[in-house]
């Protein structure tokens, strides 16, 4: 047992080594691909204002509606919503929502998706029957209805819950990309012949196999990220989730919602948003592309 | 006698499926002589491979021996390497006895540079006393190879050729210092130049470093240059068993003779080259008697009935064929 875990503790360290690595590799290669830097500096400006946009943009809640759907201005960049809210500082004050739902779920999504994923592919037989079964289940919940009588019933106040939510529908076809990978990838001459040569297990999953499908996991956080973002503000339109006029998708409903489709000034406060959204989308493809490229050295350039 | 450094006894391997099992490998004995090189020569599904992967107990899925064992001898210790477990196969593996596969080219992992694949396979081996003593280990195993190390260390397996990626397979069956080295099929894939090339370099091996090979091949031409002692299979078991020069030479059994005479000759013309009638047997429904029987040109009434056994017929030499009962008969 002590053996089996000391060999476990290699293995984790090998991958660490690896993964430090390749985030060296990366960096370094961020610098000389173009688009993946605009994308790294696009979702960098995003972090950054998730963590300090509360500070330098301090956003006034008070509503007054002599201010409403005012032109851009000196004062107030975007101009105003239906509520005399200033537009900019409400984006500002949204990202660090935003981002966090975002993250935590594409965190839960693909590291359970994952590890289910590796684990139903690589022990095989009834481990990977079983798991399978329970894809099947989960996949074949209809996803709206539920969440419609969920919401019936309760409501999200905080962003974990959410994220919870969020996850559990998205992570079985995950598991199922990544167990199908793991099956033909154990298949290949050089995982066979690490087992003649006699590595350990740990070894074979956390050298082997999971760099080899790093790539396609990371694309699949960052796009997990993209579809939290939209699903959220469906679950805040569904009124499953406590309403955030904050929110990118909350200042739309909140526009659609005032009439501010048919007021020319207020079109700001739709396109503003969605540009915003758009802009997080675009960053985080570059990225991604990026990524791809990090983790397969037959795309680096020499 | 030589010292023997495998032994096959009585090696039967089947592939267990649910409707019917088949039985890849029937009945094998063979001692393998220490610092030779032993070949063994076949059709493709006589069971070469498979034959050798139970020294690695890597024969593939669902095949499994189900009868007879494999011995390794390591100076006086015999070790059953059937009954090896967890642990003990893991350290007997790769550092005992260690394989080059049929296209190697593929198994070194794409996404490492073939330094850190080499660092991590005497990793867990532990066999890095010191990393300065594992870069000399390196240079030397390249060197031996005719790589040029500086270049290969920092290479993707994508970056090289065929030819370069045998190579450094070769190299990577030599890292921890094995007893015999497995050789499957070293050269499919690669032009002769490059097979010349290999085969000096796998005879260097041989010669220099005293190690023990088994080739595993379908080229008798090849065989004949490179190696000490043959071994001709078919269906599964051995038809005969001799040094090279008795072989080619006597050529006793009909199947040698005719895998020799099948060979294309650059003295001979073309329609002299006698190919073997008929197809390799369906070892689902292997033919009664000698499995040999339908294709052999001498076929007698006992062939179709009864098995031959594998007998000795001169110092080393041993056949499996009726023609030679009571070592009276000659062709």
């Amino acid at each position: 047992m002590k053996a089996a875990l000391k060999k476990f503790g290699k293995g984790l360290a090998t991958f660490f080594k690896g993964l430090g690595k390749s985030v060296a590799t990366f960096a370094s290669m961020i610098y000389g691909n173009k688009k993946a830097f605009a994308g790294a500096i696009i979702l960098m400006l995003f972090v950054f204002l998730a963590l300090f946009g509360r500070l330098i943009f301090p956003y006034d809640e008070t509503t007054s509606f002599s201010q409403m759907y005012q032109s851009p201005s000196a004062e107030h960049i975007l101009g105003t919503d239906g509520m005399g809210r200033d537009l900019f500082d409400m984006i500002i004050y949204g990202t660090r929502d935003v981002m966090s739902i975002a993250f935590m779920t594409a965190l839960m999504t693909v590291g359970l998706g994952a590890v289910v994923g590796i684990v139903a592919g690589y022990a095989g037989g009834w481990t990977d029957k079983v798991i399978g079964v329970v894809l099947n289940v989960v996949m074949s919940l209809p996803t709206f209805p539920i969440l419609l009588i969920m919401s019936m019933f309760i409501t999200i106040k905080d962003n974990f819950t959410l994220a919870v939510i969020l996850s559990i529908f998205s992570w079985p076809g995950l598991a199922r990309a990544v167990r199908a990978q793991i099956i033909s990838l154990k298949e290949r001459d050089f995982i066979q012949i690490c087992k003649v040569m006699g590595l350990s297990k740990a070894h074979i999953i956390f050298s082997e196999l999971l760099p080899n499908i790093m790539s396609f996991v990371a694309i699949n956080f960052i796009s997990s990220m993209k579809n939290a973002i939209t699903a959220s503000v469906g679950m805040m339109t569904l009124g499953l989730a406590l309403f955030e006029p904050t929110n990118w998708g909350g200042i739309i409903v909140n526009a659609r919602n005032s009439g501010a489709f048919a007021i020319p000034a207020a079109r700001l406060s739709i396109i503003a948003p969605i540009v915003t959204i758009m802009l997080f989308q675009i960053g985080a493809i570059l990225f991604s592309n990026g990524l791809d490229e990090a983790f397969n050295p037959r795309l680096r350039k020499n | 006698m030589n010292d023997i450094l495998v032994s096959f006894d009585n090696v039967t391997i089947d592939y267990v499926m649910k409707k019917q099992s088949l039985r890849a490998v029937r009945d094998f004995s063979l001692d393998i002589e220490k610092g030779k090189i032993t070949a063994f020569v076949g059709e493709s599904g006589s069971g070469k491979t498979t034959v050798v992967s139970a020294l690695l107990q890597a024969i593939s899925s669902p095949g499994k021996l189900t009868q007879g064992n494999v011995y390794f001898f390591d100076g006086d210790n015999k070790i059953d390497v059937s009954a090896l477990k967890n642990e003990q196969l893991r350290k007997f593996r790769w550092s005992k006895v260690s394989m080059v596969f049929q296209a190697s080219q593929s198994t070194l992992n794409p996404l490492m540079t073939i330094y850190d694949q080499f660092y991590e396979t005497a990793y867990y081996h532990d066999a890095i006393a010191s990393k300065e003593k594992f870069d000399e280990r390196l240079n030397y195993l390249f060197d031996l190879v005719k790589l040029d190390a500086k270049r290969v260390f920092k290479a993707y397996p994508h970056q090289m050729s065929g030819g370069m990626k045998q190579r450094v397979m070769i190299a990577f069956a030599l890292l921890l210092n094995p007893d015999l080295i497995i050789l499957d099929e070293p050269t499919t894939a690669l032009d002769v130049i490059t097979q010349k090339y290999i085969f000096n370099q796998l005879t260097d091996i041989n010669k220099n470093l005293g190690k023990t090979l088994i080739l595993l091949t379908h080229d008798i031409g090849i065989v004949a240059k490179v190696a000490d002692n043959i071994a001709v299979m078919y269906a599964g078991s051995v038809m005969e068993y001799a040094d090279a020069y008795t072989l080619f030479k006597e050529k006793k059994h009909p199947y040698t003779r005719g895998l020799i005479e099948a060979t294309p000759s650059i003295l001979k013309s073309p329609e002299e080259i006698q190919p073997i009638e008929g197809n390799p047997p369906d070892i689902r429904n292997l033919p009664s008697g000698c499995p040999f029987h339908p294709r052999c040109k001498y076929c007698m009434d006992i062939c179709t009935e009864q098995r031959p056994p594998l007998q000795k017929i001169g110092d080393e030499h041993y056949i499996s064929c009726h023609l030679y009962a009571n070592n009276t008969q000659k062709l």
